[in-house]
């Protein structure tokens, strides 16, 4: 219930001297005692302090007061201190108004005598402003203990590893057949050089026998209805066409598939897989899956060769995609990257030239289980006498990617040493500047020089198969500007190597769509804040980790991953969730349901309802901008706390000198 | 440009046939009321005696588009049911049905180039004279000099985007329908009545649009408000009976926002501007209404002309609207009315828009 008569308390700040040295703050505070409906004013050094925060507290209880006003700075700097102040003195924390004299007066007024004017001014209008006030209760919801992981990658795995180890349940998506990610093609990791597959594996079974960790292979996100707290998510899990729970994974369909010339994913095209497969022999679930589109059963009515052959008669052409609904409370995305494609870079010859491969091909040709068991050879067997690796490719780049990639030039220092390790071979690495930021990097890097690595700075202008020599016949010519020594370099080589740069996963638009947050300019999630906020978004309860947020290393994506896996925990360890009171609300009575409002919401928090005819506001998603309340024509819409009445009696207020 | 096929019916025998050939079950039309007391807009079905249905006559009692929308804003009809109307009343029924107070499901849209209407002042019908001479302007593709005055400099007179568009300049209203079909929804009754036979050119119009346009250019003219003391000196005699906002087909709210509690003042509120001023001509805010109409409706406004006709006082509301709206439409780039698809602009953000508007 509003008062009947205001009683409010004017609490003058010096704020040191941030105020009190360009306005005369004692005028201010005589001045403000003369105001209707004001029972006292005074000033002090620090309102903010404690002893400040108690003299409201004390007067509002010896004084009676029942409104209460503060000059001082921005309330974006004290509002929430000042409000709990006036609620421990036993009244609505709404009853409080602030008048900002310090960054809209004492700050930027030269002429003292202005800006003492100007606070008075402020104050008249606070004082209109807070008799009219009405009084209002922050709304409490329960938190949703569930968590949904999006991106079964380093980040997503570790993440809900994290979260599932506090005893909370994690729904982890992935869109692939099996969880690993881009780590799992891997072989060694810079700048220790650890085996990719001996760290990853065991995060990978892990995550499969994890009682709170519901996976979700082959599967998207569809749809994201709710705010935080209570979000209902909806999957579709593809139909793999075979029963997860008979499989055994013993391969031998994969052995009788007749379809076999399919270029591999998993290798990025260096090899061929059958129609039913799992893309590597440690993926988790090893569940095979029959793909659809090459299938011959699938193209013409016949064949089941599989069929005939599982033992566990696991094989069902029948299953159909599932729609499967999770309540959760929070969600982290965790997409990752692609590679960059270096086809429009015709001058490095990728797909015309045998011998020229991407990075994330040469990681599968180093690794153990890629296309030549880990030898690095030429595709026609030969072990290479020099190799070339070319920094850059499509990242600090104007016509492609403007950014750097952040992690090519270390890796491409770790397929250096691999080179040289397995084969001798001389490898040049031409590179714009090395960037080696980063816990023993730079002494890698260092190590790669003594190795006897060839660094030359200058960026490549061709890949040619025109060589010099006769006797280098069949091998590549790597031309390039040295930029140290002054002259061209024409280099014969037996391999290149493209570092390609990243870029953001498929299908980020329509995630961002679905989930309500937005991407930079190079398709990169926006953090909240690039320094004080890196792994939450603009919408509440909604975390990200990993490469989705921009280029990084493993460890990097780690830290990301349980930090993000932190915030989620921190966020159900809550457990009710105070919904600030200041949204708008519709009036039934007048709204049209014209949508005009939903139309201009960027926080998704207007919905429709047919039945009524009108449109409703979801509170938990309303930020309180203002902005439905300024486009309905109808006025059926009110921001509390900023309802006309308020509004209309602090401008009266300000403007009646 | 659509092809236009002579029908070889009038207006009335092509009104039973749609009914005969169950194209509709229902039409919206200005009709002659019983014992011939007047004309209104009225909604028919199969049986009635069709010879009684007008909708060329010119008047525009209200416009119809208000009278769709509450047709349909809560359900489409079950069944289809034909409306004629104005390119006006057309455009405006396009506008309520992008902000949800309109549904086209189960609506067939016909239309016809328009003539304008009369004002209809004290609800007065043109008299035989009167019509012998608008029918002959219809003839010739003139201007008639009695027409409403927003209709004098209307440009936008042609039938875009109706299901079945009627053209009747050039030819006049008692010969055989001239008919073209836009949409998929015409083209399948166009087909449904087998009306695909002889084809006739369409009319001259060049001369009549560009007399439109200089109308306007007038009508512009006359009505320009530069300052403030033209403004105070327009609206000097509205008498705030809100009329204006009633029979706007944009208009589209429940209660007006103008007659809520918000301008129901407390004494203080009084004295306080009293002390400022000496003097307050009550009842405060007639001018705040109009230029709050404005802003919430000219984007959208498309000059059908009826709030002049009600005003009591005769302000040229419609002209100040319709000059005000095309201000407003062109910074936009928008036609109200003219595509579904367009979306409003106030409320559609667009990020490399008005750079001309910034410092």
């Amino acid at each position: 219930m509003k008062e009947s008569i205001p009683k409010i308390g004017v609490y003058v700040c010096h704020c040191g001297s941030n105020i009190s040295g360009k306005v005369n703050v004692s005028e201010v505070v005589e001045y403000a005692t003369g105001l209707p409906n004001v029972e006292s004013a005074q000033e002090y050094k620090f309102m903010c302090s404690d002893p400040g925060q108690q003299l409201i507290i004390s007067d509002v209880k010896e004084k009676g007061l029942n409104r209460v006003v503060v000059a001082s700075c921005s309330p974006r700097m004290h509002e929430k201190t000042f409000r709990l102040a006036t609620q421990t003195a036993g009244l609505n924390p709404y009853y409080f108004q602030m008048a900002c004299i310090r960054e809209h007066d004492s700050w930027v007024t030269e002429n003292p005598e202005k800006a003492t004017l100007k606070a008075k001014d402020l104050v008249r209008g606070a004082v209109a402003r807070v008799a009219h006030h009405e009084p209002l209760t922050p709304r409490v919801v329960d938190i949703n203990p569930n968590v949904l992981v999006i991106g079964g990658g380093i980040a997503g795995m570790q993440a809900a590893l994290d979260i599932a180890d506090a005893g909370k349940k994690v729904f982890l998506v992935e869109r692939e057949p099996t969880i690993g990610g881009n780590m799992s093609k891997f072989d060694k990791t810079f700048p220790t050089l650890d085996c990719a597959a001996c760290i990853s594996t065991p995060k990978l079974v892990a995550v499969g026998q994890h009682k709170n960790i519901e996976l979700m292979t082959y599967s998207e996100l569809i749809d994201l209805k709710g705010f935080v707290g209570n979000f209902t998510a909806t999957i579709k899990k593809k139909a793999r066409y075979v029963d997860a729970s008979k499989c055994t994974g013993c391969g031998i369909c994969s052995e009788k598939c007749p379809s076999k010339k399919i270029l591999s994913e998993f290798d990025h095209q260096l090899t061929y897989r059958t129609a039913i497969y799992t893309p590597f022999p440690q993926a988790v679930p090893n569940t095979r899956v029959i793909d659809k589109e090459h299938c011959l059963y699938f193209k013409k009515g016949k064949c089941k060769a599989c069929e005939k052959f599982c033992e566990a008669d696991a094989i069902d052409f029948n299953q159909k995609d599932e729609i499967i609904d999770v309540e959760i409370g929070s969600v982290i995305i965790a997409t990752g990257f692609k590679t960059f494609d270096p086809t429009p870079l015709t001058q490095y010859g990728f797909g015309r030239f045998k011998e020229v491969y991407t990075s994330i091909q040469f990681e599968r040709v180093n690794n153990a289980t890629g296309p030549t068991s880990g030898e690095i050879t030429t595709k026609d067997g030969r072990k290479p006498e020099s190799v070339a690796i070319i920094h850059c490719v499509g990242s600090r780049d104007q016509n492609h990617n403007k950014y750097c990639s952040r992690v090519c030039c270390m890796y491409s220092m770790k397929f250096a040493h691999l080179v040289k390790e397995k084969t001798g071979a001389e490898v040049y690495e031409f590179y714009i500047d090395i960037r080696s930021p980063g816990k023993g990097y730079e002494e890698f890097y260092n190590r790669l020089q003594e190795e006897g690595t060839h660094f030359i700075r200058g960026k490549v202008s061709e890949v040619t198969d025109i060589v010099d020599d006769p006797s280098d016949q069949g091998k590549l010519t790597v031309v390039a500007e040295d930029t140290l020594a002054r002259k061209v370099r024409r280099i014969p080589v037996d391999m290149v190597v493209l570092s390609v740069g990243l870029e953001p996963s498929e299908g980020m638009q329509d995630i961002a769509r679905m989930v309500g947050f937005s991407l930079d300019s190079d398709g990169w999630i926006n953090e909240l804040h690039p320094k004080l906020g890196p792994l939450a978004t603009a919408s509440d309860g909604i975390f990200i980790a990993g490469c989705c947020q921009g280029p990084k290393d493993i460890p990097d994506t780690v830290a990301q991953a349980q930090g993000a896996a932190g915030s989620a925990l921190s966020l159900i360890s809550r457990e009710k969730l105070a919904i600030e009171a200041t949204v708008s609300v519709i009036n039934p009575n007048r709204c049209m349901g014209c949508l005009q409002c939903e139309n201009v919401c960027v926080y998704g928090a207007i919905s429709y309802n047919p039945a009524l005819n009108v449109c409703e506001v979801n509170e938990a998603l309303c930020k309180g901008c203002g902005n439905c309340a300024s486009t309905c024509p109808n006025k059926a819409i009110t921001v509390k706390h900023f309802n006309n009445d308020e509004i209309m009696w602090e401008m009266e207020g300000i403007l009646s000198n | 440009m659509e092809k236009i096929y002579d029908s070889q019916m009038n207006v009335h025998d092509f009104i039973k046939a749609m009914f005969e050939k169950n194209i509709v079950s229902g039409l919206g039309a200005l009709t002659q009321l019983p014992d011939n007391k007047g004309i209104s807009y009225s909604l028919l079905s199969d049986g009635f005696d069709f010879q009684k249905c007008m909708p060329f006559y010119p008047v525009m009692p209200a416009n119809a588009a208000i009278a769709v929308s509450k047709l349909t804003r809560e359900t489409s009809p079950s069944s289809p049911i034909a409306v004629f109307l104005r390119p006006c009343e057309l455009r405006a029924l396009i506008e309520l049905t992008k902000i949800k107070q309109a549904r086209l499901d189960n609506l067939i849209l016909i239309s016809f180039d328009c003539s304008g209407v009369f004002p209809f002042k004290d609800g007065k019908y043109p008299t035989e004279d009167t019509l012998k001479r608008y029918d002959q302007s219809i003839k010739e593709a003139k201007i008639n000099d009695t027409i409403r005055q927003v209709c004098k400099g209307c440009e936008n007179y042609q039938p875009e985007g109706a299901d079945i568009a009627i053209s009747i300049i050039g030819r006049g209203v008692h010969e055989s329908l001239a008919l073209s079909f836009a949409t998929e929804k015409g083209k399948s009754i166009q087909e449904k009545m087998g009306l695909t036979a002889s084809e006739i050119q369409p009319s001259t119009i060049e001369q009549l649009t560009s007399d439109k346009k200089r109308n306007k250019q007038e009508l512009f003219k006359n009505t320009q408000i530069s300052n403030l003391d033209e403004l105070l000196d327009v609206f000097d005699t509205c008498i705030a009976c809100r009329a204006c906002s009633y029979v706007c087909p944009i208009c589209y709210c429940k209660n007006c926002y103008f007659d809520s509690q918000t301008f129901q003042y407390y004494p203080e509120n009084y004295a306080q501007r009293l002390n400022k001023k000496n003097t307050l001509r009550l009842p405060l805010d007639r001018i705040f209404f109009h230029m709050g109409r404005l802003s919430h409706m000219g984007s959208s406004c498309v000059a059908c002309g009826m709030c002049s006709d009600v005003c009591p006082v005769d302000i040229p509301v419609s002209e100040m609207f319709k000059a005000g709206g095309q201000n407003i439409q062109g910074v936009f780039n928008y036609q109200p009315g003219q595509n579904l698809d367009e979306p409003m602009p106030l409320v559609t953000y667009q990020e490399k828009e008005l750079h001309e508007m910034e410092d």
